[in-house]
């Protein structure tokens, strides 16, 4: 009976993956698909409701079907858009750039032959909110649906929710979503206040890199659970699949649910090949929940990542080319670090300066490189201010981070001697995390 | 100049572009097709080589029994106790890897096994420092 299984409802969007030029972009159904892919992952049935541009119903339809939809509905029409997103950055080291192609064209009309009885028996709803109207779709739920929703995208605000007077029992924010990031919240205590009123029972903040925060209401408790960090081959549609595994094993707990999720969500963005990634569940399967407690992760909550003080250690001058380095301060900021600039901070010092105006400079960056926890250095052109910063962590034990794009420093000591080094941002970044998050531990 | 389209819908279900994975996991890759990240075949994560620099050596059982750490080219395997730790053939716990490599617990699971050999070892100071290269086993 198709009534039973899990019920997914969103936009389908074709995801082109842009990739340096002569690279065959990467190109894959998205937007609810990715649920899907990570449901058929997990080996579960489920159902869509779909809101799809037309050319795009029977492919998306039979796809779907493939990945085991055992009911494919379309709740709406999609036109004047083809419901592409361009997407720049598939890595999400820094704001992932999605681009709605034509998206001020683009218009969204429910199915007008849908009735409730088209819903009837669901008993679990996992809403990816889109450009449709989130309330029409809604009314033609049975009254009784679980409603589980996903608010990183297209949700202007809590209010929003409130109107649709339906039992929402799950929300899932992201800390990379519009809505968070607007409202500034501070982390998961502030957001979970603002779900006071929808009675829900569990609140999910997802942290990225930094791990997931689960807020149970009736026991207005707190639980963290750690990323699973590797090489990311493409983060689009994690959350999505996050989402979906936390609904496929809700019944097991909330907390197994969300370390389920991080397994699964780490899992799709390790590949995008469909039977890789089933391999990889399937394997994963096969631990206990004790188990993955046992293992440990990445956990480094939104709110407490400035608090981990970064040193930039870079040629951070006016004269020079700082492309790389304002790179790296962005995918550092866009996470949520605060980031050290002596250079900005302790200002620069003229080429001619005497050796006492050079000598208090150096005692700045100095102090202030003992006030972090951590040095990110991004020694372009084999700067030796940088350099010697690196060495005077190091010697101090002080965790050592060198993006070094060009790999102009590839020698032992920076190699052997860093916590990190590559060429590679995103790697960076996951020893980033990995670091500070290693220090909380060990400082607790 | 000319225009070129790109792709179809390609990533169904049996048509991975990737390595076929091996061990006893269920599940695995069937060769053809397309559906790499830009064309390029994805490898299985747990038939994958890599080089590790081994955690909180000092206080595991080999640097504590033998006052120092494994020399240069010891054999070394994988085990997946509490966490993802390196052992030596005697069962000797010589260090623990790190988070990134907690994958390993379900690959172990599946049927892979590791081994590999220290290429760097040193007691310090700072700190006693164990950096191994790993490679999967084919399993019998």
């Amino acid at each position: 009976m198709t009534a039973t299984l899990p019920l997914l409802i969103g936009e389908v969007f074709v995801d082109v993956t842009l990739m340096p030029t002569g690279t065959e972009p990467k190109l894959r159904l998205g937007g609810v698909v990715h649920a899907a892919r990570g449901l058929w992952a997990l080996r579960k049935r489920f159902a869509v409701a779909a809101f799809v541009p037309d050319y795009l119903k029977s492919s998306a339809e039979r796809y779907l079907i493939q990945f085991g939809c055992k009911k494919f509905i379309t709740a709406g029409d999609i036109t004047g858009a083809p419901n592409v997103m361009l997407i720049f950055d598939a890595t999400e080291v820094d704001d992932q750039q999605y681009r709605d192609l034509l998206v001020e064209e683009k218009s969204i009309e429910l199915n007008d032959e849908l009735t409730a009885k088209n819903f009837l028996g669901f008993k679990d709803a996992l809403v990816f909110p889109g450009r449709f109207e989130l309330a029409s779709i809604c009314k033609l739920l049975p009254k009784d649906i679980r409603l589980h929703i996903d608010a990183a995208y297209d949700v202007s605000s809590f209010q929003e929710l409130r109107k649709l007077k339906r039992s929402i029992k799950t929300i899932f924010m992201s800390t990379s979503s519009g809505l968070f990031r607007r409202a500034e919240y501070g982390g998961i205590n502030e957001l979970a206040a603002q779900g006071e009123s929808l009675q829900l029972d569990t609140l999910v903040l997802k942290g990225n890199r930094g791990g997931s925060e689960l807020y149970a209401y009736e026991t207005r408790r707190t639980v963290q659970v750690p990323a699973q960090l590797g090489a990311t081959v493409n983060s689009v549609g994690v959350g999505d699949v996050f989402d979906a595994t936390f609904l496929a094993y809700r019944s097991a707990g909330a907390e197994e649910a969300a370390w389920r999720a991080s397994y699964a969500s780490a899992a799709y963005a390790q590949t995008t090949e469909p039977d890789l990634l089933r391999a990889y569940a399937d394997r994963d399967r096969t631990l206990s929940f004790t188990d993955l407690q046992l293992l440990g992760g990445t956990s480094l909550p939104w709110e407490a990542r400035p608090q981990h003080q970064i040193y930039l250690a870079a040629p951070d001058f006016s004269y020079r080319d700082t492309r790389s380095i304002e790179r790296a301060v962005s995918a550092l900021e866009y996470h949520n670090f605060k980031i050290r600039r002596p250079v900005k901070e302790n200002g620069e010092i003229p080429c001619e300066s005497s050796y006492g105006v050079v000598s208090a400079a150096y005692q700045k960056d100095i102090e202030l490189m003992r006030k972090c926890r951590l040095v990110f250095a991004v020694p372009t052109s084999r700067d030796p201010g940088a350099l010697v910063e690196v060495g005077w962590a190091l010697a101090r034990g002080i965790p050592v981070i060198v993006y070094d794009p060009e790999r102009e420093c590839s020698n032992t000591m920076v190699i052997a001697g860093s916590y990190c080094y590559s060429a590679d941002l995103d790697e960076c970044l996951n020893a980033t995390f990995r670091a500070l998050s290693r220090a909380k531990l060990d400082s607790q | 100049m000319g225009s070129s389209g790109t792709g179809r819908l390609s990533d169904y279900p049996g048509k991975t572009n990737g390595k076929k994975p091996s061990g006893k996991g269920r599940g695995g890759g069937s060769g053809g097709g397309g559906g790499g990240e830009g064309g390029k075949p994805q490898e299985d994560r747990c038939g994958k080589a890599f080089n590790v620099k081994l955690e909180d050596v000092e206080q595991c059982a080999y640097f504590r029994v033998h006052k120092g750490v494994p020399k240069v080219g010891t054999a070394l395997g994988i085990a997946h106790k509490k966490r993802i730790i390196a052992t030596t053939a005697g069962g000797e716990e010589v260090g623990y890897l790190p988070t990134q490599f907690n994958y390993l617990a379900a690959c172990i699971s599946g049927g892979f096994s590791y081994a590999g050999n220290v290429v760097t070892s040193a007691n310090g100071p700072p700190v006693a420092t164990v950096v191994v290269d790993f490679a999967p086993v084919a399993p019998k």
